[in-house]
């Protein structure tokens, strides 16, 4: 039980630090949810090896890589070649940067961004993120072009990604 | 005009991205423009995470969805992978679904641990370890190194208990209560919903928070709150009649009893180290044999103590046991915590009388502090006009004011050189009395005349025994001697 218990906690506790490490090595769409299920299945699935009394993040970490090169490969491999082109591009590009070590933190200051967005910005991020609706079916909805929509999409992300360098520039304790 | 459409046909190329809907000649569009346009690379992987987090947080927010999103279809590139899903669900609902279920009750956890760190819960007691889950009632313990961070999983609320932390949950969910026995509690609160709030809560006050960043210091005799941003509503718990006060941004306040209750600037953070506390020598005053009187900010003796209505001889002696006296004025001061006192001392009549009786000229002056049964004191101690090495004493009381036991505590650090005679007749003096421990005292103290600059060594004097409970009193103290103890001044120390 008390096992358990720690597993529990381990797989709630680091889905994000999982996802972080995703969309890193896999920054294609869609790929960053495959592989946080995948590394956890196979987490619970050896639970008996880990020793949980230690940091798990190394464990998870290499775990994910793994997942990570696996997916990736199977769905480049499908790509018509100018696409994987591309994606092989950007995942070059990540590989050069470092992964922020603040993703718990910037998810935290996400939500008050969010919160802090004037009405209409508000009103496209719940439609397309909450409501999960795609942006040709929002531009219906909404009387608007697609690209249009795209492009304001774009543009209030750029307004909380500086949101949230401002808020962690602030930092979290006095 | 060009800025402006590279920036929308970028815009457009990377949100089509993010999507997963990019065709071939897009995507040979942004590949080109992302090798001619190396920035273009940090905007993309900056939309790509960040359009990844907001997936996150849809996915298991609480936020809700809009009435418009119920009556259309959902997004194409969503795709969830149910077969691995469902096998983990079962492998979740096979293995820990007591836990899962404790879990979804407790939102709040410690997300990390650093030295030692304990959680009582219903009398057992678990080393806290990362992503240890809490419940309404859990203590939480560090050590002198130990610091726990508590999270919430819903919200940016966080705490961080340090500095021999102690710290009770009483609520959590909606509205948490936390109530401070000791340490350090930093706590950066997220904007509260409706109706919700965090408060804290120590011995001498309660913090109410709707969304702030602040610094919680409770000790058994004082709660400092420092406030980082936004603003807190403090109440005292120590005086009823007391109104709540509001503690701004770069504001702090201390409660703490004798302390002023107010909003006090902390641009410096020295300013934070003690608090001026309301003493009065007006206020009250006991006295063993010898008359006081009030003088200003301190207190005059009139003469040297000696029985009442004890003539002296016709050489203007007395004997020596009906001059061997203690005279005391006691100022009331009520604090658990470590305290500063300083006065100027001016000693304007000492007693020669004994003298005939073969007894050597000593007096003392001194400021002492009384505990519920011991008094400790730190004394100018002058024989046959040479100045010798300062004393300490620890008195066990008896009767007030009795005393039936005194102990000589050895001072560290005093060298035994006699110094030179007495300058002149006034002396500074300051003490220091810092708890380390409900029993224990590290008694430190300076004596200096006034022609001298301030000394830089301290009279150090540990003392581990039995001091048992908060001092009530300053005590100005003199033997065989009149003195006027000016300009007394009384903090708390706050560190």
């Amino acid at each position: 039980m008390a096992n358990d218990a720690r597993i529990i906690q381990v797989v709630l506790a680091h889905s994000t630090f999982v996802k972080a490490l995703a969309v890193r090595f896999a920054p294609w769409p869609g790929l960053a949810d495959d592989i946080a299920q995948q590394v956890f299945l196979e987490f619970l699935s050896k639970e008996a090896r880990w020793d949980l009394t230690n940091d798990p993040k190394p464990l998870l970490a290499t775990m994910t890589r793994h997942v990570a090169m696996r997916c990736w490969r199977e769905r480049t491999r499908q790509m018509p070649e100018v696409l994987r082109q591309l994606a092989e591009h950007v995942r070059e590009l990540a590989d050069q940067s470092e992964l922020s070590p603040r993703w718990e933190d910037e998810t935290a200051a996400l939500r008050k961004c969010i919160e802090g967005l004037p009405k209409k910005s508000r009103t496209l991020i719940d439609l397309h993120y909450f409501g999960k609706i795609s942006t040709p079916d929002m531009a219906k909805e909404l009387s608007m072009k697609t690209e249009a929509v795209r492009q304001a999409i774009c543009r209030i992300r750029s307004n909380l990604r500086q949101c949230i360098e401002s808020t962690l520039k602030a930092g979290f304790y006095a | 005009m060009r800025d402006t459409e590279f920036r929308q046909e970028t815009d457009q190329l990377i949100q089509v991205y993010v999507e997963g809907t990019l065709n071939e000649s897009e995507a040979a569009r942004l590949l080109k423009l992302l090798k001619e346009r190396p920035e273009l690379g940090d905007q993309l992987q900056n939309d790509f995470a960040l359009d990844a987090m907001l997936r996150d947080l849809s996915s298991d927010s609480r936020m809700g969805t809009t009435a418009l999103s119920n009556s259309l279809s959902e997004e194409k590139h969503d795709r969830v992978a149910w077969r691995r899903w469902l096998a983990l669900a079962a492998l979740l609902i096979l293995t820990v679904t007591p836990v899962a279920y404790f879990w979804s009750q407790s939102v709040t956890y410690v997300a990390s641990v650093q030295g030692s760190v304990t959680v009582f819960r219903n009398q057992q007691q678990f080393a806290a370890v990362a992503n240890f889950p809490l419940t309404a009632g859990d203590r939480i313990q560090c050590s002198e190194d130990g610091i726990a961070e508590i999270r919430n999983r819903n919200e940016a609320t966080r705490f961080r208990l340090s500095r021999f932390g102690d710290l009770i949950v009483n609520q959590l969910g909606k509205g948490t209560c936390l109530e401070l026995r000791r340490g350090d509690l930093e706590a950066v609160v997220a904007t509260q919903r409706v109706g919700n709030s965090v408060q804290v809560a120590t011995q001498q006050a309660s913090i109410e928070v709707v969304g702030t960043r602040f610094v919680t210091t409770a000790d058994s005799g004082f709660t400092r709150v420092v406030v980082g941003e936004g603003s807190v509503k403090m109440h005292s718990r120590l005086e009823r009649d007391l109104s709540p006060i509001e503690v701004k941004e770069h504001e702090y306040a201390v409660a703490a009893p004798g302390a002023v209750f107010q909003p006090r600037h902390s641009a410096d953070s020295n300013d934070r180290s003690s608090v001026p506390l309301k003493v009065s020598a007006k206020k009250e005053m006991f006295t063993g044999f010898g008359s006081w009187l009030p003088d200003g900010n301190g207190v005059r003796q009139l003469e040297v103590a000696r029985i009442p209505n004890e003539r002296s001889r016709p050489d203007g002696t007395i004997d020596r046991d009906k001059a061997n006296l203690h005279s005391f004025y006691y100022v009331p001061l009520a604090t658990s915590g470590s305290v500063r006192l300083r006065a100027n001392v001016d000693i304007h009549e000492t007693t020669n009388e004994t003298i005939r009786d073969g007894e050597l000229h000593i007096w003392r002056a001194g400021l002492g502090l009384r505990f519920p049964e011991h008094e400790v004191s730190l004394h100018l101690h002058v024989r046959n006009e040479v100045v010798q090495s300062p004393q300490a004493t620890l008195r066990t009381r008896c009767l007030l004011p009795t005393w039936n036991r005194f102990i000589q505590i050895p001072l560290d650090g005093i060298s035994d050189k006699k110094l030179a005679k007495l300058p002149s007749n006034s002396f500074h003096l300051l003490w220091e009395v810092h708890r380390k421990s409900p029993t224990s005292l590290e008694l430190r103290g300076k004596i200096w005349s006034m022609e001298e600059s301030e000394p830089i060594d301290w009279l150090v004097i540990s003392y581990t025994g039995v001091v048992d409970g908060p001092i009530s009193a300053v005590t100005f103290e003199t033997f065989r001697a009149a003195c006027t103890f000016r300009d007394f001044q009384a903090e708390l120390l706050l560190q």
